[in-house]
């Protein structure tokens, strides 16, 4: 017995390993470009569900024709009314939470199936990858707003059927990304290893790959929510989307396209907020990068 | 001489005589995209290798780099699986994928990789990793747990301190025990050491080889080790086997090898070490870079590079050949005990005229 | 060369049918009795029988498939079902212009803007001047191209009234003059809502470029300026980097045309396809998205050629 002594143990601080580390990665996350856009998108999903509820607002679509179009500050309206007399803040926050609703929703749908595909594209490389990686491409290397609007028109418009549109050309995002991610991994000797020890593909899909493909694939997703939510607004502007009444960003604007000379704010206002969501989106994507870059690369 | 092998701590030779790794004839290729062409090419990685692996032996392969070792090494695990050929291990067909082998597997065959960085899965505490092995040996977890312990302290970790940790908070030396627990866990019957410690600095080498040396007497393991470095052969083999663009070359015992070496490769190999070479044998030098694997010499593969070539080495192939006891050599014209040809006609053996 | 190109072609023709059949599928799987919203109120059985014989809708799905893609690759395309039942291939040709030209302007102003505030990012380096091109790009990758349009229409024409808020006058109406004058407007907008990516592209090959290449460092010894050098070496080396990024453009420049053409009223590609779609047009709707697969992927494979025109690595390699 010459060998049984650990090696390098004095480099390592050894107590409290665990701890020491999940403190130490979240000191990574408390820096301005990551919190800035953090709390900013925390706010606008915490004002947009909580909100109408806290403030007893008036339904967004039970606005009275008398209301005409009252400027920001009247009495039981703070944000004013729209053409028909709607509470423009009531419609701001309900149409939020469906902007919301249909872009996490789409983005999840993209993340679920695309993922899954991507993966099993790049751990079956040879037949099923290629047939499975074509498809992709062909979703992938097409508009993706025309084939939203085409499905989008032939499902008919509803908060549903928008999510499926959306989400439909999602997958082809996280697919390629997933399947790129999966390329690599699936590289690794301990992928050898663990099939040497009899364990089977999608067992060593789950517990070997995807660990190791998640971080980058979660990253993705920030991006692929502010595309999806530019989807939802140009979908629901142009009428294919969420149907009136509900209200989302994007059908406000839409709908009060007419009224821009007469009354700017219905649509600089859902403006402002769809430009906050998903400036911050893409921030706090960078940000998470960039400390991504620093710490683990 | 080649003396320093006296002092190894590689225990008598403990072959049972047994077979237990039978590789006939073993094909491996890889097709990689041509430039200016819709075809692939060919890699030839591994071509036509046949050779023996007794229980309790273990069988070095050296090479030079792209000679087709790592390959040879993932072949026998699967991955991927052969092009042609045959694999037995512990009297397992191996190249057969049903549901029995992929059971036995982690009980046949196990590897510990060049590289331990990505031998390891990052995402993966150390525990887990080395329990990897045993899910598909219908163990309870307490059974589990202790084999885990009880490996992690034979490979000089400390269980309570080491096996919370992942394997980035590891130093290179201990993730390779890492590796090697892991390994070893289930017992295999056949342990492949793809270049165990080229990885690591040299203390930790020494230690490393001192710690397979041991498991191996210990658990009476056979190995099939590869390397580069000749002093770590000297100190784990008991036989060796020279390999050129996927071929092997020469075959014999340790000792013979060093001493004696038949193939002028493997007499070029030694010679780039200075203290393996005989004085009164010519130092042999390897000119140039091998050739591509894509497109390899006709004949005998290594003959572009050979001082001794003559016209008949690039038509025939030369045959792998009992020229001693117990040494076999892939040469129309092998060495003699002076370091030069012993003949100048070829061998009908080599031609393969003869049966 | 050639055979890059004979390489690339079962791929393409791969994507096209794969699309065509999308988009076939999507009309005819999808839920939805397509005959009854065809007719809408007009609804009798012979005029749905008549409709289903036109759609060959009493066919097992592959078989209309492939009835359609044989028509479709012969240039049948067939009438509109929306009165007054104009030709498919009348209707493209007419979208034709208008679309082509936004996407011409529009891809040329991106490329002015995603290359010279890049370099301008990089040759300045100056962390302000960086730091402000970043703001410019995030804040146009952040708006919708939509709102982007509705803003800068209301702003520019509506309230400074300089430019005219109308996109498109025929140039068999008002001339050519007028006729660009009047698209520049819109082109503008989708220049702006697609740089920001160009930018980030083409800024990262600048880096690289700058960090890696030893004439970098040869020149910088010499004590060359980082805008010179930008300017004389680096440019040159970097129109790989720039076709990539025009390559990327493409399909997003097809997609922000649907959005940009309905503010602006411009009866082109995407005025079509959101038309035939949303009034279930099948014939006028398969044709036009098909049609506008067929563009992207040639606008694609004009690119890899252009790649291995100026790549000579690739050049040697085929010849
Ligand atoms: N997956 C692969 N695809 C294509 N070619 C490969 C692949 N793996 C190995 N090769 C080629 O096969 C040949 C043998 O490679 P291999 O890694 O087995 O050599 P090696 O003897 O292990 O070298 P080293 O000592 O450097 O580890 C090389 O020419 C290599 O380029
Ligand atoms: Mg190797």
């Amino acid at each position: 017995m010459t060998t049984a002594t650990p090696t390098n143990t004095s480099m390592i601080p050894t107590s409290k390993r665990g701890p020491r580390l999940r403190l130490y990665r979240a000191r990574a996350y408390r820096k301005p470009s990551v919190i800035v856009p953090a709390a900013i998108l925390l706010f606008i999903l915490l004002a947009c569900f909580a909100g109408p509820t806290l403030f007893h607002l008036p339904k967004p679509s039970v606005g009275n024709l008398s209301d005409y179009l009252l400027p920001i500050g009247s009495p039981h309206h703070l944000l004013g009314t729209n053409t028909l007399g709607n509470d423009m803040l009531s419609q701001l926050l309900v149409g939020g939470q469906i902007t919301i609703i249909v872009s996490v929703g789409a983005m999840a749908l993209g993340l679920v199936f695309g993922t899954l595909i991507g993966m099993i594209a790049g751990y079956y490389e040879r037949i099923v990858g290629a047939v499975l990686m074509r498809i992709l491409d062909i979703i992938f290397a097409f508009p993706d707003i025309i084939l939203a609007v085409a499905i989008a028109a032939y499902l008919g418009p509803s908060v549903i059927n928008t999510i499926w549109a959306i989400g439909f050309f999602n997958i082809a995002g996280f697919g390629r990304i997933a399947r790129a991610q999966t390329l690599r991994v699936v590289r690794m000797d301990f992928i050898v290893a663990g099939r040497s020890s009899g364990i089977s593909g999608f067992s060593i899909l789950w517990t070997h790959i995807w660990p190791n493909i998640a971080g980058r694939v979660f990253a993705y997703a920030l991006i692929a929510l502010s595309y999806a939510m530019m989807a939802e607004a140009s979908l629901s502007f142009l009428g294919l989307g969420v149907p009136i009444p509900t209200p989302s960003w994007g059908n406000i604007i839409g709908s009060n396209q007419s009224y821009m000379s007469l009354a700017p704010l219905l649509i600089v206002m859902p403006a402002i907020l769809l430009f906050a969501t998903i400036a911050s989106a893409n921030l706090l994507a960078d940000g998470l990068q960039e400390k991504r870059a620093s710490t683990i690369e | 001489m080649a003396a320093r092998n006296i002092g190894s701590v590689n225990s008598p030779h403990q072959s049972s005589g047994e077979p237990l790794l039978v590789v006939t004839n073993l094909v491996q290729e890889f097709s990689v995209p041509k430039r200016g062409s819709l075809r692939n090419a060919t890699v030839s990685a591994v071509a036509d290798v046949s050779f023996v692996v007794d229980r309790g032996e273990t069988l070095a392969i050296v090479g030079e780099t792209g000679s087709g070792k790592t390959s040879l090494a993932r072949t026998l695990l699967g991955a991927p699986p052969p092009k042609k050929g045959g694999i037995t291990i512990d009297g397992h067909d191996v190249t057969k994928r049903n549901r029995a082998t992929r059971k036995a597997q982690s009980r046949l065959v196990q590897m510990i990789f060049q590289d331990p960085s990505s031998a390891l899965d990052p995402t993966w505490s150390v525990q887990r990793i080395v329990s990897e092995p045993l899910q598909k040996l219908g163990l309870s977890r307490q059974e589990r747990d202790d084999r885990v312990a009880d490996t992690l302290r034979r490979v000089g970790l400390n269980p309570e301190r080491h096996s919370r940790r992942r394997p980035s908070e590891l130093s290179g030396g201990q993730q390779q025990r890492v590796a090697i627990a892991r390994a070893l866990v289930g017992r295999p019957a056949l342990t492949v050491l793809d270049e165990p410690v080229t990885a690591l600095d040299a203390a930790t080498q020494s230690q490393v080889v001192e710690l397979l040396a041991e498991l191996k007497n210990e658990f009476g393991l056979t190995y099939l080790l590869i390397a580069h470095d000749l002093a770590v052969v000297q100190q784990l083999a008991d036989r060796v086997a020279t390999m050129y663009l996927g071929k092997i070359c020469e075959e014999a015992s340790v000792a013979t090898l060093f001493s004696t070496p038949a193939h002028p490769y493997t007499a070029a190999l030694l010679s780039a070490i200075p203290s393996f070479t005989p004085d009164e044998r010519p130092r042999l030098r390897l000119l140039g870079e091998p050739p591509s694997p894509i497109d390899p010499p006709t004949g005998c593969r290594f003959r572009t590079r050979c001082a001794f070539a003559q016209e008949v080495c690039a038509t025939v192939e030369p045959r792998l050949r009992e020229v001693a006891p117990g040494q076999n050599v892939a040469c129309h014209f092998p060495l003699g005990a002076d370091g030069t040809p012993s003949t100048t006609v070829p061998a009908p053996e080599s031609l393969g005229t003869v049966a | 060369m050639l055979r890059m190109i004979l390489g690339r072609l079962p791929q393409m023709v791969i994507v096209v049918l794969g699309t065509g059949f999308l988009a076939f599928s999507i009309m005819f799987v999808l839920p939805g009795d397509v005959v009854r919203s065809i007719l809408g109120d007009n609804y009798t059985p012979q005029a749905a029988a008549q409709i289903s014989a036109q759609l060959h809708l009493n066919q097992p799905f592959l078989i209309r498939y492939f009835s359609w893609l044989g028509d479709f690759v012969t240039g049948q395309l067939g009438t509109s079902l929306i009165p007054p039942h104009q030709q498919v291939s009348d209707l493209l040709g007419q979208a034709l212009l208008p679309t082509g030209e936004m996407l011409l302007f529009g891809q040329i102003i991106a490329i002015v803007l995603g290359v010279g505030l890049a370099v301008l990012s990089v040759a300045s380096r100056n962390r302000v001047v960086d730091r402000i091109v970043q703001a410019i790009a995030l804040v146009c990758s952040s708006i919708p191209g939509f709102v982007l349009g509705l803003l800068l229409l209301e702003l520019l024409a509506v309230q400074f009234q300089l430019v005219s808020p109308r996109g498109w006058v025929a140039p068999a109406d008002g001339g050519w003059g007028e006729n660009i004058s009047h698209i520049l407007f819109p082109s503008l907008i989708l220049g702006l809502f697609t740089f920001p990516v160009m930018m980030r592209v083409f800024r990262a090959e600048l880096v690289s470029q700058l960090d890696d290449e030893d004439y970098v460092t040869l020149a910088r010894l010499k004590g060359i300026s980082t805008g010179r050098l930008i300017f004389r070496h680096v440019l040159r080396n970097s129109s790989f980097g720039l076709l990539t990024v025009v390559g990327i453009n493409v399909a997003r420049l097809v997609g922000g045309v649907v959005v940009i053409e309905a503010i602006f009223g411009i009866p082109g590609m995407g005025t079509l396809i959101k038309n035939s779609v949303q009034q279930h047009d099948t014939p006028a709707a398969l044709a036009s998205i098909t049609f506008v697969a067929i563009f992207v992927v040639v606008a694609n494979l004009l690119v890899d050629i252009a790649y291995a025109i100026l790549d000579p690595r690739v050049r040697d390699a085929a010849s």
